[in-house]
């Protein structure tokens, strides 16, 4: 994907995200993880470089939101984005479930990962209660808010790759 | 002189007046069974002719009324903005006037307003930022309230934003004092937006309903801030200490501005 349509998009869904854990908080304790979502996206469409470079982009501005230590998230979703891209091993065989299957499965690693990173940090968590409340909800709600991410990265990606014009 | 017909027409002609003037009594029964039955046609057909002629007049009035239409759809909408100004002012109102009630009930303190920008991207981590930063004098460690309790403390400072970790966060620790009774304890966030107060001593008596505020134990944080409400003791003769969990004192969901107090300084910021 081009950098000059991914990082906008990636930007965006950063802003988007904020706003959301903004708006939802009085409400709820759920927070859409779209960066992440994003980096996936990247992984299953790019492969597991693609899903790399993306995921870290993803994980910086991730950082740059959150009180948590700086690189944490870059680390997480880098690795998250990067073993997303073993998904596209399918090649033809590509099944349409597979983006759904690999949000919620990547969320929970994402938020096992990221727990790990704050624990190490100085954060005390109850692994057990933690998985309970955070990352099997945010698994689900990845799992639902994923079509509407992986659609926009999926457009964009055919749309404007990276050599598209030079191999004309 | 007079034809046949003619006398016929005259006669008829009089005997008409003379029952329309001399009113032969006969006949006004039947002049009151007349008007019986013609007054609901009359009114039917008054209401008709009134009705064909409100909507000749409402034709007319049409375009006048299509105009004074809009003019009230546009006052109305005017009005309801201008409520809810008023109630948005009516509200910040309120905050200000707790923040300066505040600031005269501690004079002692130097606070900072600010307003709350963000909120923590993820839930495992409960933060907020705030749009003032170092150049405003803010620094990390410093105290972080609103009129009705203790916010947290700042964790990360910029130059034009903070990063406040929430009382309720997992890293955050405040000592705290039962207003009544004196006992003393650490006070933990945990999920659920509640807090947890650990190592009170088991001679100490807690109830549930006593407030807690920050303690000058450890310099953390200035004393006599209230952190929340105790809705929970758990005391068991086996453990060495009791346990309580608070509600916070402040709703932490619904924060929109904030206070720093910038005349305290941690002892140690852990």
């Amino acid at each position: 994907m081009s950098p000059y349509l991914g990082l906008p998009l990636l930007v965006f869904l950063a802003g988007l995200q904020g706003w959301l854990a903004q708006t939802l908080s009085p409400t709820t304790n759920l927070r859409p993880e779209l960066l992440l979502l994003a980096a996936v996206a990247c992984g299953l469409l790019g492969g597991y470089r693609a899903g790399l470079v993306w995921g870290a982009l993803a994980g910086l501005l991730f950082d740059l939101g959150s009180a948590g230590p700086l690189g944490a998230g870059l680390i997480c979703m880098a690795a998250v984005g990067c073993l997303s891209g073993l998904g596209q091993a399918g090649g033809p065989r590509f099944n349409r479930l597979l983006p759904l299957q690999a949000a919620a499965l990547a969320t929970i690693v994402y938020d096992l990962l990221y727990m790990l990173l704050l624990q190490l940090s100085g954060w005390g968590f109850n692994l057990i209660v933690a998985i309970y409340e955070v990352a099997l909800p945010s698994a689900l709600l990845s799992l639902v808010l994923m079509p509407a991410v992986y659609g926009p990265v999926y457009w964009l990606w055919h749309r404007a790759r990276p050599g598209r014009e030079a191999s004309r | 002189m007079f034809t046949r017909t003619g006398l016929l027409a005259i006669a008829t002609a009089a005997v008409v007046l003379a029952l329309v003037f001399i009113r032969i009594p006969l006949l006004g029964d039947a002049e009151g069974y007349a008007a019986e039955v013609l007054s609901p046609i009359e009114k039917t057909l008054g209401g008709s002719f009134g009705v064909f002629s409100g909507v000749a007049t409402t034709l007319t009035r049409a375009a006048e009324l299509r105009t004074e239409n809009e003019r009230l759809r546009a006052e109305v909408e005017s009005l309801r903005s201008a409520s809810v100004r008023i109630q948005e002012l009516e509200h910040q109102n309120g905050e200000l006037v707790a923040e300066l009630n505040y600031q005269k009930e501690h004079p002692e303190q130097r606070l900072l307003p600010a307003n709350v920008i963000a909120r923590e991207p993820t839930d495992l981590i409960h933060a907020i930022t705030i749009d003032k930063g170092n150049r405003d004098g803010v620094a990390v460690g410093m105290t972080v309230v609103t009129p009705a309790g203790l916010v947290g403390r700042v964790l990360k400072c910029g130059p034009l934003s903070a990063k406040v970790l929430l009382v309720t966060d997992s890293k955050s620790s405040v000592s705290g004092l039962v207003v009544i009774g004196r006992a003393q304890g650490m006070i933990y966030g945990r999920r659920q937006r509640q807090l947890t107060m650990r190592y009170i001593d088991q001679l100490d008596k807690i109830e549930v309903g006593q407030w807690v505020v920050t303690s000058s134990m450890g310099g953390g944080f200035p004393p006599g801030i209230p952190v929340g409400k105790i809705v929970f003791v758990r005391q068991r003769d086996v453990e060495p200490f009791q346990e309580a969990t608070l509600e916070p004192a402040v709703d932490l969901a619904k924060l929109e501005t904030v206070q720093v107090v910038t005349s305290f300084l941690p002892a140690q910021v852990p």
